[in-house]
C-alpha cells in the first residue's frame, strides 16, 4: 500500500479576504454540486486501478490538458496511463486528512461526516489519523465544535490572524478579536484535542507592540500549534492592487524582521518548537499533514484547484467549481495541468522544501537521488553566501553570522538564514541547476 | 558592349525615402527579375536590413532596357549605403557612376543625408536626376518639395520626375531619363587598366569577391592583377557581370561594372576604394580618393559565459573577412574576463556587428559603453592612443588629452532651430553657420566632439524636432578637450569595464546619474553595496543598495509547490545574466547603464 496525505479543498467563503489568493467563491448555492462532484472524485480512487470508474471517452480530453511533460516524455504520452501504472495494486493508505479552503467550516457536520465516510471507503485510514479542518472565527459555535469532533475532526486550524481589530479590518476578516477569543473557547470546551492558531504579522499599520500583544494573547490559550505568517502580497489580490495604487503602504522591512524574530522568541520561550520557517508546535504536536508537503512525499488533492504530488508527477485540479462539477458529472477527470518533474526541478524542490524545515536538507539523500555531492555542486555559491557554520543548531543564531549550518549530513538555516530563505534558495538553486 | 550604350548610376536617398522600393520597380520594369524571383527589397542582402526596413547596402545589379531610340542599353545600378557611418563607402560608389537618381520623399522633403550625399555626388561631377517619390501619399505639398529641390541645386522644374515607386507610376520615365541624361562612361580601353573597387565581400567558397567599375583599360580571365594599396598580386580566377546572380564572362571592358574573384582570402585584400591594375602593364597612378577606413567608435565585447571566448573570436574573425572597417583586438577586464576591444565606423555599425554576433553566431554578449579614441599626451611628452577608458593614465601624469571632432550638418524645419541650438550647446557643439534650404528649412552647421554625438544625440534631435530634423557628419580631426576619466567603484573596488571618459564639467552630473541607474539595476543582496563615482581618488557621487534584511516566502502549503519552483526557475534565468564582481552580483545591463543614464 502506498501511504499518502489527503487534501480536500473547500472553495467557499462568506467573504473574500483582501490578501487571499486561494481559490474560493462566496456563492454557496454551488455547495450541493460541489458535494456531489467531490464524492464522485473520491469514488474514482476506489477502483483498482483508480479511474477505471471514469469513462475512457474522457482520455482524449485529459491528453489535451497535459501541458508540461519533460524528461523525454512526449507531450502525447497519456498521463493517465502513466499514472495508472505507478499506482499501488492494493490502494492507498492515508497518513493524514486535511480540509483546507476557502472556509471548510462552512460545511455542515453532516457533510463532513459524509465526505469522511466516502474517504474511509476509498482509502485505508488508520483509527488515529490526523484529520484537520480549517475554520474561521465567526463560523463556529460551541455546539458546532462538538459536532465537528463527532464527525471525526480531531484537529482544528483556526484563522485568528490577529487579536487587534485594526489588523483584522485591514485584512477584511469577517470576525473581530472578541469572536476570535470566543471561538478558541468553544473549541477548547468541546475538547478538540489539537488546536492550531494562524497569525499574520507585518500587516500595514501594525506596530511591534500590537504584534506582541497578539502573540501574548494567543499564548494565553496554550494552543497545541501556532503558525505565524508574514503578510504576502500575492499578484491579483485586492491588497496587492491597493499597494500598487499607493492606497496602503507595506510594512517596513526592518519592522517585519523585528516582528518575526520577536514572535519566534516569544513562542520558543513558551515551550513551542520552531520546526518550520513559519510553524511552531508544543512537543508532539507538529502538523503531520503539512510536514508531508515539506518532506516532498506523496499527497493527493481533491476538490477544485487542489494540488497533488505522486511519483514525481505534480498535477492540479481546475480552479472553477462549475467546471469541476461538469467534468466529474461527465465522468471526466477534473485535472487542469500535469507535469512530470525533471531532475533539475526535483533539485529545486529539494532545496525549497528542505531548507524550510528545522531538519534541513538531507545531503545523504541528495547524494543517493542525484548521485552528486551537494557541497561539490554548490561550493562557490556556499562561499559567496558566507560559508557554513558547523557548530550552530538549525534555526539558532550563528555566532559568526553564517546563514547556513551543516550538522550530521544535513544543511539547515541558522537564525540569520531564516530571514533570507528566498535569497539562499536562489543562490543554491542557480548552482545546482 | 559599346560603351555609349552603358549607363552607370546610383540612387541617392535618405533612409525611408523609398530607395529599395524604387530599385525593386526598376528591376521589374526592365524584366531583370521574373515575378517569381521578386520579393520586397530584393537587393537587400541581410535579414537585418529587411527586418529593420533600412538598407545598409544593396547589391549592385545590371539591367537591360530597350529605349525608344531602338537601342538596348545596359544600366548598372550601384548602391550608396544610406547611413552616416558609411560615408566613405558612399563616396566610392559615387566614383563608380556617371549619374545619380536623387530620391526625395514627397511628404518629408529634403533631409540632411539627402543634402550631404547630393553634394558628394555633385563633387564627383555626377549628372543628377531629381525625382519626388511617394506622390500617391495624401496631403503632400508637391510645389514645396519641388522648390526645395530647385533651390538646392538649381535644376529646372521640368527636370524633376514624379514617381510613386510603391504604386509603380513614373518608372519608365526614370529609366528613360537615366539613358538620356546620364552620360556614357568615358575612359579609354587602350590605356593601362584601372578598375575601382566600390564594394567587396566575403564568400565562404570563393574568398573575397570585389565588385568593380572599369575606369580605364579592361580585365580578363586569368589576367595577373595588382592591388595598389597593398601591392599584392593575384590572378583573376573568374569575372563577370551582376544580375541577381553572377553571370560569368571572359572580359570586362572599359565603362563596365562587374565582379572579380582572384583568390584573395579576405576583404582586407580587396579594400573598397582601392584600384586594381594589370600586374604586367601597371598604370602609373591609382585612382584618386582611396583611404584607409579607420574605426571611430570603440567598445568592449565580452562573452556572457567565459567559455564562449573562443567562439566569439572565431565569429569576429569571420565577420572581419567581410568587413574591413571592423577592428578588434583581445583585451581583458577584471570585471568581465577575456573579451575584445572592437572598433566601428559608428554606432549603427556597432549595433549591426553586435546583432549579427548574437543572431548569426548565437552568442550572448556583454557590451561596455562605447567610446571614441583619445590622444593622451603625458607630462613626459609621450603621445598615447587610447581606445579604452580604463587604460587612461592617472590624472597627474596627463598633460592634455585630444578628442576627435566632427563637422555636422543638421537639416530641419526652421521652427526647431531654437531647441536644436539648445541640445547642441549641451553637447558642446560649436556653431558655425546656417543656410536656408528653402523658405521653411535650414541647414545648420555645427562642429561637435564626436563623443558627444555617439550616444543618443540622434534620438534627442529627432525628439526635439518631432522627427523632422536629420543629421549627417564627417570627421575633421583631433582637438584638445578638458576630459577626465570617471571611475565607478563597487564596494570600493573600481570596475574597469564601467570607466568612461567625459567632459570635466559634466562629470558630476554623469557620475550621479550613473550611480542612480546602477542603484536601480543592482538587486539587493546579502551585503550592502556601495556604488561610487570617482575622478582619480575623489569620490563625486554615491548610492547604496541596502542589504536584504528579510526575504522569506512565509507560506508554503496547500501543496502548490509548482508555483514556488517556477519562480525559482525564472529567477535563475535572471541570475545567469549576472556578473560576479567580488562579492557583488551585477546584471549585464549595468554595463550599458551610462547610456540609459544620459
Amino acid at each position: 500500500m502506498r501511504n499518502v496525505a489527503l487534501y480536500i479543498h473547500v472553495p467557499f467563503c462568506r467573504h473574500k479576504c483582501t490578501y487571499c489568493d486561494f481559490y474560493s467563491i462566496t456563492d454557496t448555492s454551488m455547495l450541493p454540486h460541489y458535494m456531489a462532484a467531490l464524492l464522485k472524485e473520491i469514488e474514482g480512487y476506489q477502483q483498482k486501478p483508480p479511474f477505471d470508474g471514469f469513462s475512457s471517452s474522457s482520455l482524449p480530453e485529459i491528453r489535451q490538458q497535459q501541458q508540461v511533460f519533460n524528461d523525454g516524455e512526449t507531450a502525447a504520452s497519456p498521463f493517465l496511463a502513466a499514472f495508472q501504472t505507478m499506482l499501488p495494486d492494493d490502494g492507498f493508505s492515508l497518513s493524514s486528512i486535511y480540509f483546507g479552503g476557502g472556509t471548510p467550516s462552512l460545511l455542515s457536520h453532516e457533510q463532513i461526516f459524509t465526505i469522511l465516510r466516502f474517504i474511509r471507503q476509498g482509502f485505508y485510514a488508520p483509527q488515529d489519523i490526523e484529520i484537520t479542518l480549517e475554520a474561521n472565527p465567526g463560523t463556529l459555535s460551541e455546539p458546532s465544535a462538538a459536532l465537528l469532533l463527532n464527525a471525526g475532526i480531531n484537529r482544528l486550524s483556526l484563522g485568528v490572524q490577529s487579536f487587534d481589530n485594526r489588523d483584522l479590518s485591514m485584512l477584511s476578516r469577517i470576525h473581530d478579536a472578541r469572536q476570535a477569543a470566543e471561538s478558541i473557547h468553544y473549541l477548547q470546551r468541546a475538547n478538540i484535542p489539537n488546536i492550531s492558531i494562524d497569525l499574520i504579522y507585518a500587516v500595514p499599520c501594525q506596530t511591534l507592540d500590537s504584534w506582541q500583544q497578539t502573540v501574548t494573547q494567543t499564548l494565553q490559550f496554550k494552543p497545541q500549534h501556532i503558525s505565524m505568517y508574514g503578510l504576502t502580497y500575492e499578484p491579483g489580490t485586492a491588497l496587492a492592487r491597493a499597494v500598487e495604487l499607493k492606497q496602503i503602504k507595506k510594512c517596513d522591512e526592518e519592522l517585519e524582521r523585528e516582528m518575526y524574530l520577536c514572535g519566534s522568541e516569544m513562542l520558543t520561550a513558551a515551550g513551542y518548537e520552531h520546526y518550520e520557517i513559519s510553524n511552531f508546535a508544543l512537543p508532539g504536536y507538529r502538523s503531520r499533514h503539512n510536514q508531508k508537503y515539506w518532506d516532498g512525499t506523496a499527497y493527493l488533492g481533491l476538490g477544485p484547484s487542489a494540488h497533488s504530488h505522486f511519483n514525481h508527477f505534480r498535477w492540479r485540479n481546475i480552479d472553477d467549481v462549475h467546471a469541476y462539477h461538469q467534468r466529474l458529472n461527465k465522468d471526466e477527470w477534473p485535472v487542469a495541468e500535469t507535469e512530470k518533474l525533471t531532475t533539475t526541478q526535483m533539485k529545486a524542490e529539494a532545496i525549497l522544501l528542505g531548507l524550510r524545515r528545522k531538519e534541513g536538507l538531507d545531503l545523504q539523500m541528495w547524494r543517493q537521488i542525484f548521485t552528486k555531492d551537494f557541497y561539490e555542486l554548490t561550493g562557490s555559491a556556499l562561499e559567496s553566501l558566507g560559508g557554513i557554520d558547523l557548530d550552530t543548531s538549525p534555526f539558532q543564531p550563528s555566532q559568526n553570522g553564517k546563514l547556513l549550518t551543516g550538522i550530521n549530513h544535513h544543511l539547515a538555516l541558522t537564525r540569520q538564514g531564516l530571514l533570507l530563505y528566498d535569497y539562499i534558495c536562489r543562490e543554491l538553486y542557480a548552482a545546482v541547476a | 558592349m559599346q560603351k555609349q550604350h552603358i549607363r552607370n548610376f546610383c540612387i541617392v536617398a535618405h533612409i525611408d525615402h523609398g530607395k529599395s522600393t524604387l530599385a525593386d520597380r526598376l528591376l521589374e520594369t526592365t524584366g531583370t527579375l521574373s515575378k517569381y524571383e521578386m520579393k520586397d527589397q530584393v537587393l537587400d542582402s541581410m535579414d537585418l536590413e529587411r527586418e529593420r526596413g533600412i538598407t545598409i547596402k544593396m547589391h549592385p545589379i545590371t539591367m537591360e532596357y530597350k529605349h525608344h531610340d531602338g537601342h538596348t542599353y545596359i544600366l548598372n545600378l550601384i548602391d550608396t549605403p544610406g547611413h552616416v557611418d558609411f560615408t566613405y563607402e558612399v563616396s566610392r560608389s559615387l566614383a563608380a557612376c556617371e549619374g545619380a537618381v536623387l530620391v526625395v520623399d514627397a511628404a518629408q522633403g529634403i533631409e540632411a543625408q539627402t543634402v550631404s550625399n547630393l553634394y558628394m555626388a555633385i563633387e564627383h561631377n555626377l549628372e543628377i536626376i531629381p525625382i519626388i517619390n511617394k506622390i500617391d501619399l495624401p496631403n503632400i505639398d508637391l510645389e514645396r518639395v519641388k522648390h526645395q529641390i530647385i533651390d538646392l541645386f538649381g535644376c529646372r522644374e521640368e527636370e524633376i520626375l514624379l514617381v510613386s515607386a510603391k504604386a509603380g507610376t513614373g518608372i519608365d520615365a526614370v529609366l528613360q531619363a537615366v539613358i538620356e541624361r546620364v552620360p556614357p562612361p568615358k575612359g579609354d580601353s587602350s590605356q593601362p587598366t584601372r578598375a575601382l573597387i566600390f564594394d567587396s565581400y566575403f564568400n565562404a567558397y570563393r574568398g573575397a569577391v570585389a565588385n568593380v567599375r572599369i575606369i580605364e583599360g579592361s580585365l580578363q580571365e586569368n589576367q595577373r592583377i595588382k592591388f595598389f594599396s597593398t601591392g599584392k598580386i593575384f590572378e583573376i580566377q573568374e569575372l563577370g557581370i551582376l544580375r541577381l546572380k553572377q553571370i560569368k564572362k571572359k572580359r570586362l571592358d572599359v565603362g563596365e561594372v562587374g565582379y572579380i574573384i582572384a583568390g584573395a582570402k579576405e576583404v582586407q585584400d580587396t579594400k573598397v576604394g582601392d584600384t586594381i591594375t594589370s600586374a604586367d602593364h601597371p598604370a602609373s597612378e591609382p585612382l584618386p580618393g582611396y583611404r584607409e577606413v579607420l574605426p571611430m567608435v570603440f567598445c568592449g565585447l565580452y562573452p556572457s559565459i567565459a567559455e564562449n571566448y573562443e567562439e566569439l573570436r572565431a565569429a569576429l574573425e569571420k565577420l572581419k573577412l567581410n568587413d574591413s572597417a571592423l577592428w578588434y583586438e583581445p583585451e581583458s577586464s577584471l570585471a568581465l574576463g577575456f573579451g575584445f576591444r572592437c572598433g566601428f565606423l559608428g554606432l549603427l555599425h556597432m549595433e549591426i556587428v553586435q546583432e549579427r554576433l548574437e543572431r548569426e553566431y548565437d552568442l550572448d554578449l556583454v557590451t561596455t559603453v562605447p567610446n571614441v579614441e583619445y590622444h593622451v599626451y603625458t607630462k613626459q611628452g609621450k603621445k598615447l592612443v587610447m581606445d579604452n577608458p580604463a587604460n587612461l593614465p592617472a590624472p597627474n601624469d596627463i598633460d592634455h588629452v585630444e578628442e576627435p571632432y566632427i563637422r555636422s550638418s543638421i537639416v530641419t524645419p526652421s521652427e526647431y532651430i531654437g531647441s536644436i541650438m539648445t541640445i547642441s550647446r549641451e553637447r558642446r557643439g560649436i556653431y558655425s553657420n546656417t543656410e536656408y534650404v528653402d523658405k521653411t528649412r535650414v541647414n545648420m552647421h555645427y562642429e561637435f566632439p564626436l563623443a558627444e554625438v555617439i550616444f543618443d544625440f540622434y534620438d534627442k534631435l529627432k525628439s526635439v524636432s518631432r522627427g523632422y530634423a536629420s543629421f549627417d557628419y564627417e570627421f575633421i580631426g583631433f582637438r584638445e578637450g578638458p576630459v577626465v576619466k570617471l571611475d565607478i567603484l563597487l564596494n570600493g573596488e573600481a570596475v574597469d569595464a564601467l570607466s568612461v571618459i567625459v567632459h570635466k564639467d559634466k562629470a558630476y552630473d554623469w557620475g550621479r546619474r550613473v550611480c542612480e541607474k546602477l542603484g536601480e539595476l543592482i538587486p539587493r543582496q546579502q551585503y550592502e553595496v556601495a556604488i561610487q563615482a570617482a575622478i582619480g581618488s575623489k569620490v563625486i557621487a554615491r548610492e547604496t543598495v541596502r542589504a536584504l534584511r528579510k526575504n522569506v516566502t512565509a507560506k508554503c502549503y496547500g501543496g502548490d509547490i509548482t508555483r514556488k519552483r517556477k519562480l525559482l526557475e525564472k529567477q535563475k534565468e535572471g541570475k545567469k545574466r549576472m556578473k560576479q564582481l567580488g562579492r557583488v552580483q551585477v546584471p549585464q545591463e549595468a554595463f550599458l547603464a551610462i547610456l540609459k543614464a544620459s
